[in-house]
């Protein structure tokens, strides 16, 4: 297909995003890898286990992008390396490529052929959280954060030497990563303003009504609500993109992050929160598509 | 640079992020000896009489006058800025330019009644417009919306002397009338231009807008002056044909036409008759092989990838972006929903490319530019979806 191209070519949304897993997955070596081998927690081999995770993520992919001859923009390969980044620690990395493969194959052959807008991403951290659960894997820290023998500030948590998903525990770097991506004219920002906005007035009246502002302090950089709000809620596959449904949505998870929070724990509850938000959202999609189609019949 | 007050609508007008290395023309040259005019007739066989001499201005149709002197030597299909085919009168060219039209030029425009103004036009739409108009502000867009085309601002800066005698003479019909003369304020050349004649005209303002495409559509212009009134909305280059039918008593039978684009040496502005085969001029001017080339009549963002043969030079064209054809892989739709964000008439593009309904548009083309999948959703909208 011949396309208009006269305008300047730019650095895509994607690459960007590609950019910001990079360093997300730099730290998480730097503080799940390396630390923790420095301080004799590790064997030498372990030193680039962690690795494989992201590897093999975008590894696997790639492949299903070979083979099913994928050319949408937001690929396997991405969603691959993505889901990598979200899974806990003690996830075995079997485990993990059995998950992904699974979801890949639910991506390929249902989601992306009936252009569904079902969140698979946030659906396979909660199935793999599920079985971690039933086989007593389920496990945030490293052996280093386990040992309770290292006592860091809150500072240290927001800079991400926190309990939290494999690559996901930099508050700050999530951050950075967010003032890269919104100035994209692509990116949803409006979704991580919106929801942050909620979630964070949800926090305050909550601490001031258990009258512990701690708990606002310690619950505003969670780095997996960060993580979620900048680049899972916002990803246009699984996304509104009308403004009245992009406002529904924000508000929809913001306002659910906290009680799941409260429910169940700060590293699933967000993602709990969007993939109701999600479900609905192709409710709504289905049931506009079917009034419009009666319209016209 | 959006302002509430200035309605919703101004907000979704975007500055263009153009192709630094398309340049500006700034060479202008005439295209005065065609061989062959094509003038575009309606379907009454009555009218054709073959082998008729025609006189130069002389009215063909309504709204059609003879750009040359010559023979009607029988019937061709031509295509028309719009990508339809018509069929078309060929007028061979006898280069005398004898003019049907013996009526004397006037010596000054100014003080002319409404009347005598309407009287004079040539073309109906331009007389209806005036004369239906009652209010007292002329709005003068001098703007080229369409990226890499700048007739409107190369006429400007060659006739500004005549544009504001027409500008004046349509004034002194008006009561208490001002007239607006909007410029986009990238436009430097055109505003020192006019800023050496304005000072003695004190009912004349120019008034600079943003570099916004669609800017110069009257919808828009008028909002994002905040004009409450009714305005005569004009382009200058119908000051400029006013100004032709006015003092000349002539139609006005050429008109400027932008040849830009990648593919092309040297980005030209050609004065051309109407009637005229585009690839006349191609092969008059341009010697590089285009045959690798794409052809945009009318611009990138609202105008149509046609074939140069057998495309005339009507009063609709108002350029040809040549550029150099480059594949880009179409990707599936990643619901970023940016055509519908940045739709001025809040139009859902989607909804033609996903489930084929009909959506009635501008065709401005923002749609196709903004899509990151490279989605011709233009197309879509057209009902046209096999480019």
């Amino acid at each position: 297909m011949m396309s208009r191209i006269h305008k300047r070519i730019r650095i895509s949304l994607i690459q960007k995003l590609y950019l910001c897993f990079l360093f997300l997955i730099l730290f998480g070596w730097y503080k799940n890898g390396l630390v923790p081998y420095l301080n004799h927690y590790y064997p030498v081999s372990h030193l680039f286990y962690i690795l494989l995770f992201p590897i093999s993520g975008f590894g696997i992919g790639a492949l299903f992008d070979y083979l099913f001859k994928n050319k949408m923009p937001y690929n396997n390969k991405f969603y691959g390396l993505l889901f990598s980044l979200i899974i806990p620690i003690g996830t075995n990395i079997f485990l993990f490529l059995f998950v992904l493969t699974f979801l890949l194959f639910l991506n390929t052959l249902w989601i992306s052929k009936k252009d569904l807008d079902f969140h698979f991403i946030v659906f396979g951290k909660l199935f793999l959280i599920a079985i971690l659960l039933c086989l007593g894997h389920y496990n945030y820290a490293n052996l280093l954060e386990e040992s309770g023998l290292f006592v860091y500030s809150y500072l240290d948590g927001i800079f991400g030497y926190i309990k939290g998903g494999l690559f996901t525990s930099s508050a700050v770097l999530i951050l950075i990563s967010f003032l890269l991506l919104v100035f994209d004219t692509y990116y949803k920002k409006e979704i991580p303003f919106y929801s942050y906005g909620i979630y964070f007035l949800s926090l305050l009246f909550f601490s001031i009504y258990k009258g512990d502002m701690n708990f606002l302090l310690a619950h505003m950089f969670s780095s997996d609500v960060l993580f979620l709000l900048v680049f899972l809620a916002p990803l246009s596959s699984f996304s509104p993109y009308s403004k009245k449904r992009i406002t529904l949505y924000s508000i929809l998870v913001g306002f659910l992050i906290l009680p799941f929070s409260l429910l169940t724990n700060f590293y699933e509850g967000a993602y709990l929160s969007l993939i109701l938000a999600n479900l609905l959202l192709i409710g709504l999609n289905f049931l506009q598509i079917k009034q419009i189609l009666r319209q016209i019949s | 640079m959006y302002n509430k007050k200035s309605g919703e609508i101004m907000a979704k007008l975007i500055k263009l992020d153009k192709n630094d290395s398309l340049n500006t023309p700034i060479e202008s040259v005439s295209y005065n000896t065609p061989d062959l005019i094509y003038v575009p007739f309606p379907p009454r066989k009555e009218d054709l009489k073959k082998e008729r001499h025609i006189k130069k201005d002389t009215m063909l149709y309504e709204n059609t006058y003879a750009p040359v002197s010559g023979k009607l030597t029988g019937i061709d299909t031509c295509l028309v800025s719009n990508g339809k085919k018509v069929n078309c009168l060929v007028l061979a060219n006898d280069y005398q330019e004898k003019s049907g039209n013996t009526k004397a030029t006037r010596k000054k425009i100014n003080g002319l009644k409404k009347e005598e103004i309407i009287e004079s036009l040539f073309d109906s739409r331009l007389k209806e417009k005036i004369a239906n108009y009652t209010g007292n502000t002329l709005l003068i867009s001098g703007i080229d919306d369409e990226p890499y085309i700048v007739n409107e601002s190369f006429l400007q800066q060659e006739k500004t002397k005549y544009i504001v005698d027409a500008i004046d003479a349509l004034l002194t019909t008006i009561p208490n009338g001002n007239a607006i003369i909007a410029l986009k304020n990238t436009d430097s050349k055109t505003i020192l231009a006019y800023q050496n004649i304005l000072g003695m005209y004190k009912n004349m303002e120019i008034r600079l807008v943003d570099d916004l495409y669609l800017i110069g559509k009257e919808t828009f212009l008028t909002r994002y002056l905040r004009i409450q009134d009714s305005v005569l909305y004009l382009k200058a280059s119908e000051i400029y044909e006013i100004y032709v039918n006015l003092k000349k008593r002539k139609p006005l039978v050429e008109k400027h036409i932008t040849i830009n684009g990648n593919g092309i040496s040297k980005p030209l502005i050609i004065k051309t008759k109407y009637g005229v085969n585009v690839a006349d001029i191609f092969n008059k001017y341009y010697v590089e092989d285009l045959s690798t080339c794409s052809f945009y009549v009318n611009g990138m963002m609202g105008g149509l990838q046609l074939d140069l043969n057998h495309l005339i030079v009507t009063k609709e064209i108002q350029g040809i972006i040549v550029m150099k054809k480059e594949q880009r892989i179409q990707k599936s739709c990643i619901k970023c929903g940016k055509c519908i964000s940045i739709c001025p008439f809040h139009k859902n593009p989607l909804m033609a490319y996903k489930l084929g309904l009909k959506v009635s548009c501008i065709q401005c083309g923002l749609c196709t530019y903004i899509c990151p999948s490279y989605i011709p959703l233009q197309k879509y909208l057209s009902g046209d979806n096999d480019e």
